[in-house]
Parts: C-alpha cells; sequence; structure tokens
C-alpha cells in the first residue's frame, strides 16, 4: 500500500474505483507517482470518474490502464476486476488482444477516433468466456505537450439490448404487420377507469378523437341503436371471470360525423387477477361490412327463390319471436284464414290453427329456436268452416343486425296431399285385403267386394268378374267375359296391359299393370290390375285371379308432385345464381342449373349422378362431409370464402365460393336433399390476395432497401419510428415527442427541415417532403446523411392529421458523391493546368515557327548576300570585300547564338524536372565570376545579399540569373557608374496574396535584381518576357530576344513568377517569386 | 529627282538595299529611317523632302511596319505615297495585312544580291515611272 497517496482533486466524486486507484502502487507501474502525472491525465481522469458512463482509459507506453464505476459491472464478477485497475492492457486482454490492440494503434498513431456500434467481443468475465456486445469508441488522449499519450474508450454494454431488440423486433414486427395488413381495428380498455385506449385505425370508425384515453361510453354511443345494448351486455359478460373472458360480437357501428355504417367483427380478451377481478380487455376489430354484403347478397338470391316459391302457391313469412313481430306474403294469409287479409299479427294467426294441434305447434316452435329449424302440419279452421292441412316448415335466418330469433320460412297447403296420402294408404290396405281373400276366393268371393275382382281359366280367359267391376264399366257380365273388358282400357295402354298379362301366364308369375280406362260415367281414369296364378283343389295350375281397382287420384297425386318438382327445376334453372339440388345420401345432382355447372366447369351430363361422381375432383374436399352433415342434422350451413379445386377447361384451379346448404324436406318433414346456392367470389378472393401479396412485397421492398420509416402525429406532435430509424437515431423509445428527434438533425441544417417540414403542411403545398440532412446518433455520435420522404395523410375531413414517410441512410453515397466531386474537381485541374501549358506550348511553337521563318532566316540571308557582294568585290575592292567577310562571320556566330539559346529554350520544357537542394549564393557566385570581365569593362557594382537555398533545377538557376545579370550589365547607361544589387526575403502569406495571387499558397521568396540601366516603358513590362521580343534595335544592343522568355519559362517550371518594374532612364527591378520547396507530382 | 525612303532596323539591311538601288544607276535619290516612328518624326519634319516611294520593313522595335503602316494611312498628306513591304517574312497574314491596309506590294527580302537589284528595278519602274 502506498499510503502516502493523498486526497488528489481528481479522484473527488469517484466512488469505488477512485478509492482502488488512490490506493494503488502507482510508483511500480511505469507512469509514475500520480504527482508526476500530466495535468491533461489528471483532467481525463477526473471527467471519468465523475461520469455515469461507463468509460476507461489506456495511458502511456504500457498502455496502463484506468476505468470508472460505471463500467465496472462489465467486467463482471470473478473477473478482471479490481485487478485490471493500473494493469497493463496486454496482460488484461489476452482474449480480445489481437482485435483492440490494432484499434488503439490506429488511434495512437493517427490521432482519429474510431467507434463501433452492437460489436460482438467475447470476455471473460462471471468465471467463464462470454459473448457480450458493445458499441463504444476509443478516441485519442493527449498529454500537456500534446503529444498522443492515451486513448479513452467510451463503452456501452449492449448485450442486453441486442438480444433484446432482436426478439423485440421480431414479435413488434410480426404483429403490427399483421395486425395492419387485416386492417384490424384495436382496443385497450381498462375496466377501472372505464376508459380504453385504441389505434387510429379504430378511432376513425367510431369518429373519435386522438385523445388518448376514451371513456367506453363516447364510443358506445357510436354503435347502431338496435346493437347497442347487446354490444354492452357482451363486453360486461366478457368482464365477468366465470364467463372466462371471451367477447365475439358482431355489430354496426355508424360513424357520427361522415354517417359511415360499418359491420364490424369484435373478438376480444379480458385478463383477471387473482381475485377474478378484470385488470385489462383488449381486442381487434375487423371491418366486416363486405363480408356482410356478400351474406346480404347471399340473402338476396334466397328471398329470390322465396319469390319462386311464392309462385309455387307457398305462403311465405318471417317471425321474429322476440318481438312477437311478423311479415307474411297474401298466400300465406290464404293459406291460413281462406282469405287474403293485410295487417295480421301473429296472435290473430294462432286462432285459425285447430285447437288440437296448437300443442304440435307449440313444441316445434320450442325445437325450432334451440335447433334453428321447425316443422309442423297443423290443421287450419279457414273463416268458412272448412278444415285445411298445412305444413310450415321455417329456419333462423341469419341477418346484418345478429338477431338470433328471426325465422324464415314457408307454408303449403298440404290437404290434397293428404288426402292422397290417405287414399293411397287405403287403396294398399285394400290391395292388402283383397290379396288375402283371392286365397280363398272359391268361397268368399262376393260381390259385396269394394274391390273389382275377376278370374280366368288356365287360357287366361276371363271367367269371372265382380259386380264392383260391371258397375265400373257399365257392360253386364255377360260383355265382359266376352272380351268387353278391352274396350274399355285406353287404346295406348291396351297393348302394354296384354303383354303383360301373358307374359304372366306364359311364366306362371305375378302381374301388375296400370292402365287408363274409361269408366261407365265416360271419365277416363288410372286402374291398376294385379294377378297371380291359382291352384286347384288337387293342387294343379286352375287360372289367374286379379284384381283391379280406381288409382287415379294416387296417380294424378304423384303427378302433381312430378309438376311441383319440374317447378322447382324450372326455378332453379332459370335462377340469376348457381343453384342445384342434391338427394339422398349419396348427394345425387338431381338438378342443377347452368351457372353452377359451369362453376363445376362441367355439362349437364353430371345431373343424375352422385356429386362425387359428376364432379370427382370434389372428392377429398371438405364438401362432401359438410352436406353429409347436413343431410344428417338438418342444420343449414353457411360457406364463406371457401376455397374449392375444379377442374373447369382440363385446368385444376381453385375457385372461392359463398355458399349455403340448406336441407329440403318433404312434405313428412323428412329431409330428401340439400339445395346448394353459391356465389363465386374467386375475384374478390384473388383481390384480396393480392392485396395481402403487395402488401407484404412493400415491407420486404422497405426492408430490402433498408429504408426507415417514421409518422409525424401533427395532433400530438409526436413521431414514431420503426425500429431501424430509432437504431439510426439511438433513441431509448419508438415514439417521442419531435424536438427530441429534430434536435438529433446536424444544426446546420435542423432550422431548414423543420422550415420544410411546415411548408409540406401549408393547405396550398404538393403535401409532399423530399430532404436530405445528416443526423446524428444520440449515444454514439455517429452521423448519417438520411434521405426523407414524406406525405401528408389528412383524415377525412381534409385536416393534415400525419406526416408519414421513409428514410433511407445514404451517408456511403453521399460520401462517394463527395468523393468523386472532389476528384473531379482535381482532374478538372490537373486538365486545366494541361491545357494552359498546351497553349503556352502553342504558344511557343508559333513563335518558334515565327523565328524559324524570320530571325533565323536573317544571318542565312546576310551570308548569302554578303557572299554575293564578297565575290563582286574580291578583285576590285580587297579592302570592301574584307569588311564582307567579317559582316559574315557576324551572321554566322550570330546565327550560332540563336541556334544556341532557341536549343536552351526549347530544352526548359518537357524535360523532367529534377528538383534539388541548390544554394543560390553559390550560383550567383559562379554566374559573377564568368561575368568578371565585363563587370571591369563597365566598371560595375554589383552588390548580393544572403539568398535562400532552395528546391529547384540547379541549371535553370544558374541559367535565370545569368540572363538578368547579362541584361543587367547590357542595358546600362553609358552615363552612370552601373550599380545592381541582388536582394531577397521571405514571403509572408498576406505578401505572396497581394503580389502573387495566382500561386498556390505555400512558402516563398521574394529576390530582386535592381539596376540603374536604360530602363523601358512600364507598358512594355509584359511585352518583354515574349519570346524574340525586342525593345532596341539589334545594333543597339545585342541580343537573341530569347533570354526574358527563358527566365519566364524557368519559373513556371518552378510554380514561380517574374516581373519586371522599371522607368525610362532611371532603371529597372526584377521581382522573382520562388517556392521554397517544390510540389512532388 | 525621285526619292526612295526605306524604313528598317538593320543596319546591314539598309548598307545592302542603299548598295544595290545605287548600282543600278536609275538617278532615284535614297533615304533611310529605323523604325516607323523615327520614319514619320522625318516625314513630317519642314525640310524633309517627301519620298516618292516608302520601303518598309515590317519586325522593328519601337514602331513597326503594320503601326507605320496604319498610321500613314491617316494621314492626309502621305497617304498617297505607295508604301512597300520589305519584310523577311513570307507569311500569309502579313500579306494579308499589307494588302488590307493598302501597300502597293509585299517584297521578300532576297538571299542573292542580282536578285535584289532585278525587283529593284523592276519596281522602282513599275512605280516611278522612269
Amino acid at each position: 500500500m502506498d499510503n502516502q497517496n493523498p486526497t488528489y482533486f481528481f479522484l473527488q466524486n469517484g466512488g469505488e474505483t477512485a478509492e482502488i486507484i488512490r490506493n494503488t502502487e502507482w510508483s511500480k507501474t511505469s507512469i509514475g507517482r500520480p504527482e508526476s502525472w500530466p495535468e491533461s491525465l489528471k483532467n481525463t481522469l477526473s471527467t471519468m470518474l465523475s461520469s455515469k458512463f461507463p468509460m476507461f482509459l489506456w495511458w502511456g507506453d504500457d498502455l496502463i490502464q484506468f476505468y470508472n464505476d460505471s463500467y465496472r459491472p462489465s467486467l463482471g464478477n470473478n473477473g478482471k476486476h479490481p485487478t485490471a485497475m493500473g494493469q497493463k492492457a496486454v496482460d488484461c486482454w489476452p482474449e480480445i488482444w489481437d482485435f483492440i490492440y490494432p484499434l488503439i494503434t490506429k488511434v495512437l498513431s493517427t490521432g482519429k477516433s474510431v467507434w463501433y456500434e452492437d460489436l460482438l467481443l467475447p470476455i471473460y468475465r462471471n468465471g467463464e468466456l462470454e459473448d457480450v456486445y458493445w458499441t463504444f469508441s476509443y478516441s485519442p488522449v493527449r498529454d500537456d505537450s500534446r503529444h498522443i499519450k492515451g486513448v479513452l474508450v467510451v463503452c456501452n454494454e449492449t448485450t442486453e439490448k441486442v438480444n433484446y431488440n432482436r426478439i423485440l423486433k421480431q414479435n413488434k414486427d410480426e404483429l403490427e404487420f399483421a395486425i395492419n395488413a387485416a386492417e384490424f381495428g384495436t382496443f385497450d380498455f381498462n375496466p377501472e377507469t372505464k376508459k380504453f385506449s385504441a389505434n387510429s385505425r379504430l378511432k376513425e370508425w367510431f369518429g373519435l378523437m386522438s385523445d388518448e384515453e376514451i371513456l367506453l361510453s363516447s364510443a358506445t354511443a357510436s354503435i347502431a341503436e338496435s346493437d347497442r345494448q347487446r354490444v354492452i351486455d357482451s363486453i360486461n359478460l366478457a368482464l365477468q371471470f366465470e364467463y372466462g373472458g371471451k367477447f365475439d360480437i358482431e355489430y354496426s357501428i355508424i360513424n357520427p360525423k361522415t354517417k359511415v355504417t360499418r359491420i364490424v367483427h369484435a373478438l376480444g380478451k379480458a385478463w383477471f387477477d387473482h381475485t377474478k377481478k378484470p385488470y385489462r380487455f383488449n381486442g381487434t376489430l375487423q371491418d366486416i361490412t363486405s363480408h356482410k354484403n356478400a351474406a346480404e347478397e347471399l340473402l338476396k338470391s334466397r328471398q329470390l327463390t322465396d319469390l319462386t316459391i311464392k309462385s309455387m302457391g307457398l305462403g311465405l313469412f318471417n317471425v321474429n319471436f322476440a318481438d312477437n313481430s311478423i311479415d307474411y306474403s297474401p298466400e300465406f294469409s290464404m293459406l291460413l284464414t281462406g282469405k287474403v287479409k293485410k295487417n295480421l299479427k301473429r296472435k290473430d294467426f294462432l286462432k285459425y290453427v285447430h285447437p288440437e294441434d296448437l300443442s304440435l305447434r307449440a313444441k316445434a316452435v320450442k325445437k325450432g329456436i334451440n335447433t334453428g329449424t321447425f316443422f309442423y302440419t297443423p290443421r287450419v279452421i279457414w273463416d268458412d268452416g272448412s278444415v285445411h292441412r298445412i305444413a310450415v316448415s321455417a329456419a333462423r335466418i341469419i341477418n346484418s343486425s345478429g338477431s338470433n330469433s328471426i325465422f324464415s320460412g314457408t307454408v303449403a297447403d298440404i290437404t290434397v296431399q293428404e288426402q292422397n296420402r290417405i287414399a293411397l294408404e287405403q287403396a294398399e290396405s285394400k290391395l292388402q285385403h283383397a290379396k288375402r281373400e283371392a286365397d280363398t276366393l272359391f268361397q268368399n268371393v262376393t260381390d259385396s267386394s269394394p274391390t273389382g275382382l275377376w278370374l280366368s281359366n288356365k287360357e287366361g280367359e276371363l271367367t269371372y268378374f265382380n259386380k264392383t267391376l260391371i258397375e265400373f264399366t257399365g257392360q253386364t257380365g255377360e260383355e265382359l267375359l266376352n272380351g268387353g273388358w278391352s274396350s274399355v282400357i285406353f287404346k295406348e295402354d291396351l297393348k302394354n296391359a296384354i303383354i303383360s298379362y301373358t307374359d304372366a301366364i306364359a311364366r306362371r308369375a305375378h302381374f301388375d299393370v296400370l292402365f287408363r280406362a274409361r269408366k261407365f260415367s265416360g271419365e277416363m281414369i288410372w286402374c291398376r290390375a294385379a294377378g297371380d296364378p291359382f291352384l286347384d283343389a288337387d293342387g294343379n295350375y286352375a287360372g289367374y285371379a286379379g284384381f283391379c281397382m280406381d288409382m287415379d287420384e294416387i296417380i294424378s297425386g304423384r303427378k302433381a308432385m312430378a309438376e311441383s318438382q319440374e317447378r322447382i327445376s324450372l326455378m332453379i334453372e332459370q335462377s340469376p345464381v348457381a343453384i342445384c339440388l342434391f338427394t339422398g345420401s349419396e348427394m345425387k345432382i338431381e338438378i342443377a342449373n347452368d351457372i353452377m355447372i359451369s362453376y363445376w366447369g362441367k355439362d349437364k351430363s353430371v345431373i343424375g349422378k352422385p356429386m362425387e361422381e359428376g364432379v370427382p375432383e370434389l372428392k377429398g374436399q371438405p364438401f362432401m362431409e359438410i352436406l353429409r352433415d347436413v343431410y344428417r342434422t338438418g342444420e343449414t350451413y353457411y360457406g364463406r370464402a371457401m376455397p374449392a379445386d375444379l377442374n373447369v377447361k382440363g385446368k385444376l384451379s381453385t375457385y372461392y365460393f359463398d355458399f349455403t346448404y340448406t336441407p329440403i324436406r318433404d312434405s313428412k318433414n323428412e329431409i330428401y336433399g340439400i339445395m346448394d346456392i353459391a356465389i363465386d367470389i374467386t375475384d374478390q378472393v384473388a383481390a384480396a390476395k393480392k392485396l395481402d401479396e403487395t402488401r407484404a412485397a412493400l415491407a420486404g421492398a422497405i426492408e430490402l432497401a433498408e429504408l426507415a420509416t417514421w409518422k409525424l402525429n401533427l395532433d400530438t406532435g409526436m413521431i414514431t419510428c420503426s425500429p431501424r430509424f430509432k437504431h439510426w437515431l439511438g433513441l431509448p423509445e419508438h415514439n417521442l415527442p419531435k424536438d427530441e428527434i429534430f434536435y438529433l438533425i446536424a444544426e446546420t441544417h435542423r432550422e431548414k427541415v423543420i422550415h420544410s417540414i411546415n411548408e409540406a403542411l401549408r393547405p396550398e403545398s404538393s403535401d409532399f417532403y423530399d430532404y436530405e440532412f445528416p443526423i446524428i446518433n444520440k449515444i454514439t455520435g455517429q452521423v448519417r446523411i438520411i434521405h426523407a420522404n414524406a406525405q401528408v395523410l389528412h383524415n377525412k375531413l381534409g385536416v393534415p392529421e400525419y406526416l408519414s414517410g421513409t428514410a433511407q441512410d445514404v451517408t456511403k453515397e453521399r460520401e462517394l458523391q463527395e468523393e468523386l466531386k472532389f476528384k473531379v474537381k482535381e482532374r478538372t485541374a490537373e486538365l486545366h493546368a494541361a491545357n494552359t501549358e498546351l497553349e503556352i506550348n502553342n504558344q511557343e511553337l508559333k513563335q518558334f515557327a515565327y523565328i524559324a521563318s524570320h530571325d533565323l532566316q536573317e544571318p542565312v540571308r546576310k551570308i548569302s548576300i554578303f557572299t554575293d557582294m564578297l565575290k563582286n568585290n574580291l578583285e576590285k575592292n580587297p579592302e570592301k570585300a574584307m569588311t564582307y567577310i567579317e559582316k559574315i562571320v557576324g551572321s554566322t556566330r550570330r546565327m550560332e547564338n540563336l541556334i544556341k539559346d532557341v536549343l536552351g529554350f526549347s530544352q526548359l520544357s518537357g524535360i523532367a524536372k529534377n528538383y534539388e537542394s541548390v544554394n543560390l549564393n553559390l550560383v550567383m557566385q559562379d554566374i559573377l565570376s564568368e561575368f568578371d570581365l565585363m563587370i571591369e569593362q563597365k566598371n560595375a557594382v554589383i552588390k548580393v545579399e544572403d539568398l535562400p537555398v532552395i528546391e529547384a533545377i540547379p541549371l535553370q538557376m544558374s541559367q535565370l540569373f545569368t540572363n538578368l545579370i547579362s541584361n543587367a550589365l547590357k542595358y546600362s547607361r553609358a552615363e552612370v557608374v552601373p550599380y545592381i544589387i541582388i536582394s531577397s526575403e521571405m514571403l509572408s502569406e498576406i505578401n505572396r496574396q497581394a503580389i502573387a495571387p495566382d500561386l498556390i499558397a505555400g512558402k516563398y521568396f521574394k529576390i530582386t535584381i535592381t539596376d540603374n540601366g536604360i530602363g523601358f516603358s512600364q507598358s512594355y513590362s509584359e511585352q518583354i518576357f515574349n519570346i524574340f521580343q525586342r525593345l532596341h534595335g539589334k545594333d543597339e544592343f545585342a541580343g537573341t530576344g530569347i533570354g526574358l522568355a527563358m527566365c519566364r519559362k524557368i519559373l513556371q517550371n518552378h510554380s514561380g513568377q517574374i516581373t519586371a518594374n522599371s522607368m525610362e532612364g532611371i532603371g529597372t527591378s526584377f521581382i522573382i517569386i520562388i517556392p521554397l520547396y517544390q510540389e512532388k507530382s | 529627282m525621285k526619292t526612295v525612303l526605306l524604313i528598317d532596323d538593320d543596319a546591314e539591311d539598309r548598307e545592302i538595299f542603299s548598295d544595290s538601288l545605287l548600282s543600278l544607276q536609275l538617278g532615284v535619290r535614297f533615304e533611310e529611317a529605323e523604325n516607323g516612328f523615327e520614319a514619320l518624326v522625318k516625314l513630317n519634319s519642314a525640310g524633309f523632302k517627301k519620298p516618292d516611294l516608302i520601303f518598309v520593313d515590317l519586325n522593328m522595335p519601337v514602331m513597326d511596319g503594320k503601326q507605320f503602316l496604319i498610321l500613314i494611312k491617316q494621314d492626309k498628306n502621305l497617304k498617297d505615297i505607295p508604301v512597300i513591304i520589305y519584310s523577311t517574312s513570307s507569311s500569309l497574314g502579313d500579306k494579308a495585312f499589307a494588302l488590307e491596309h493598302q501597300a502597293v506590294l509585299f517584297m521578300t527580302k532576297q538571299y542573292s544580291i542580282i536578285q535584289l537589284q532585278k525587283e529593284l528595278k523592276q519596281t522602282i519602274n513599275d512605280f516611278l515611272n522612269l
């Protein structure tokens, strides 16, 4: 223990870790005792230790560690704490050293921060290697002399957040998506406060304001009056523990503002605490208006059927057992009372029911309320006193009001059928009776039998007719026996009757034949004749005995039934909706209209076949099972949007149907068939599916594009962010006040963004908002550039309600663009420079061409001419000839100089520029020694100040100063002592900008060569630098006109400049601005 | 006696020109100036006899041949004197300039004294009607 550690200021407010720092023996570490620590370290520690944010510091060459209390939990139990304090980083973090060491080195060497978000860095703690996620930044810390000496780590363990977010995101996304996709309204009711919260969709349906909490009573006010109490009761039931807390109801709501009516299906669940008290009740509402409309359509089509039934002489009625109201068709009244009466009440009709059948009725109705259908056949006593038997058949109907006490049904007069039935029964029993009698015919044949009886011999010749038959035909016994019986049989039926008879006799078999016969009264009736062979006492075949009876009543009854079936079939065939009738337990397709057949994709041949044979692809699909159930239970089945795979036009596809299977009963109330009414809603289902798919695709697209979404509620000023947007912004919540989010927009853009949002909200604007700006992550400080798009959403009244939009991270694109822009700029500058150089080169080339045609020609021409003249004078005037020779020599020398200079000049451009450190003092010494003779001749005084050492091409520096000194000496005034001063000074940036604004910033020297020579007009100060520009006649001053052009070229080569100040008769100053260093290119 | 003025900064060229001209013995007087400016000064001085024909070099310091041509054509008293360009140049641009500014002839300096004499004789004959 280093007990001498006093209370250091930077260890105040530091908690546990400060205490450890205080007690650490720092003298044993490479950073030594705290007294010797630099101020910056102490300041950093002070900040760190008082921060509630987890922080960590590495300091010095050994990367000695410090951390604060907030960081401490990340080290875990049984881990690195407290040994990590004062430890060398390499000793502390072996498991992640390979990862963090390069980062630390990078920060230390570049001085730039690095950061990572939710990075997995497993560390050893709590006795094991744990997967730990971190969001952290490494920043450089400088010591008192501004050298980077440490790395500060600001970090945050995000393990929990990462795990939690992963799960939460999944769940929430799925739920939100499901709710949105299904267009559910959601509610959450607090039974204690009687208030609930709801999503905006539900609020819109109920016409509620977007308040936080809503009183239940304000919502129930929007429920259709007829449904309101039922809903309230349902809610109250759901809130009772004993009822299981379930809520499942359909009702209508009417938006109080827009008056839009919706039918909704509400599903909910109440949650109870241990005292069985409800504490929460939440659920969803689904808009099923369109479903209901489909159901209503089905209902309508059923009503149409009813209409057809009505035309078959059936009475129709709708009865509501809840309020005893009844609607009925005129036929109904006719069948019950014998008259068409209007405005009768239900109890009025009850008066007509036969008193003996009232109990029958009560029993049937009671059963009906339980099972949904009822049937009974009471007698009614008409006003005229006549008794009629009717069949009453009804089923519960589902209508949009949701009431379950309404029944709809038919009544039919079954008196005739009843009578027929009774007649048939009597006839059958008579037949039985007759057959019994025939057995003992020999003894018991009497004329008193009500049935016609006859006997024949072995050959079938009739031998006996009883009295009934004689009365029936009006013929005598004699006449009948002599073949008269055949004359009463209707001709068309005679042949068949005789064949049946003779055929039976030949086979000694029973026969039974129907034929029409004319009664004595002239009436044509249906007769049934049947007979069996009989034996004599010896047991030998003796002939036939049989009966013949009037079947007219029975046959007519059957025919009427067949006719009515035909009418049903006609009705079905002409129906605008698909209808078919299945009969029997095998579901024979009895009747099916063209629409139904087209749904099946079949033809008329299916009629008469069992369903599974006619539409074989339905085998294995649920329909057969349902049909059987309906057949068995008698309960109507309502199918909604059910898929059916049907083979239509040779292609097996899925179609969707709304349909009803209604059991059909005969007059005995036995189910004999099922009426199938169907509507093809494949298109609607397909549309709904497509919508779902589009939504899914949209969600997919949003995910793929890595879009974040957000929504500003203009009422509340809250912004809701998608998980991605929240992550970008580093927000603690999804839902935050807009100002908190605006605060995270980079300050440079904040005002503009707010302004443009307000612009988009102005009524005359396009409602569309499109903007790009940087955002700053609240936690990590990371800057992202996002491209935000938004659209104003209005409520039904046209008032802006939301600004909803997407955001895209375009940081990388923008960075690339910036880089590209920069590169383009750079390249443009390069191109520009190249162009300029090319232009200069072009200019030089032109001047070269000029010299080729002019200045170089001049000495050649002279030599040529003087040679001519030399020839002419060689003999007659040798003295003169001599001068020509001198002139030729002079021209030759001029040409030589010219060629040399041109070469020198041309070498200034295009050759690789090898810059070296050049001491200009030495260069000047060499030059002056070359001009020694001339200086002596002219008595010139040359003063050279201290010149700099610069980076330059040595030869060109020599050429530059040679030309300038040579000019200064050449253009001296004869009358004064030539005086030349060469001075130099370092140029400040401000002066550089003033003198040479075209040059790039940097260190420059200004070198001035001043003479007191002849000077020139300042107006020529630029012209003189042009190649072959001479201000003086060739005879006054020798020269090629290239020197100054060379000087300018040399300074171009060195990124400098040369200018001249001059005054005629006073002198000239050449001012050179030349950089200290040459840029490496 | 007709006078010919030569404006040329090159002393040797002036010498060659005058030698050639005088050797032709056409009875023509020779005057010279070193540049356009000096020539204008001379032409405007009281004692100087106006020349009948002017030869002018193009490339000269102080005032070159082109500037001289422009100025003399603006001078009421001098503009009628025919001016002949006498230059090393044979560039089309210079020839076009000369024509445009009413020079009567563009003579390129010759490489042979015989050729020069021949051209001078022809020119003097043409413009001085000797």
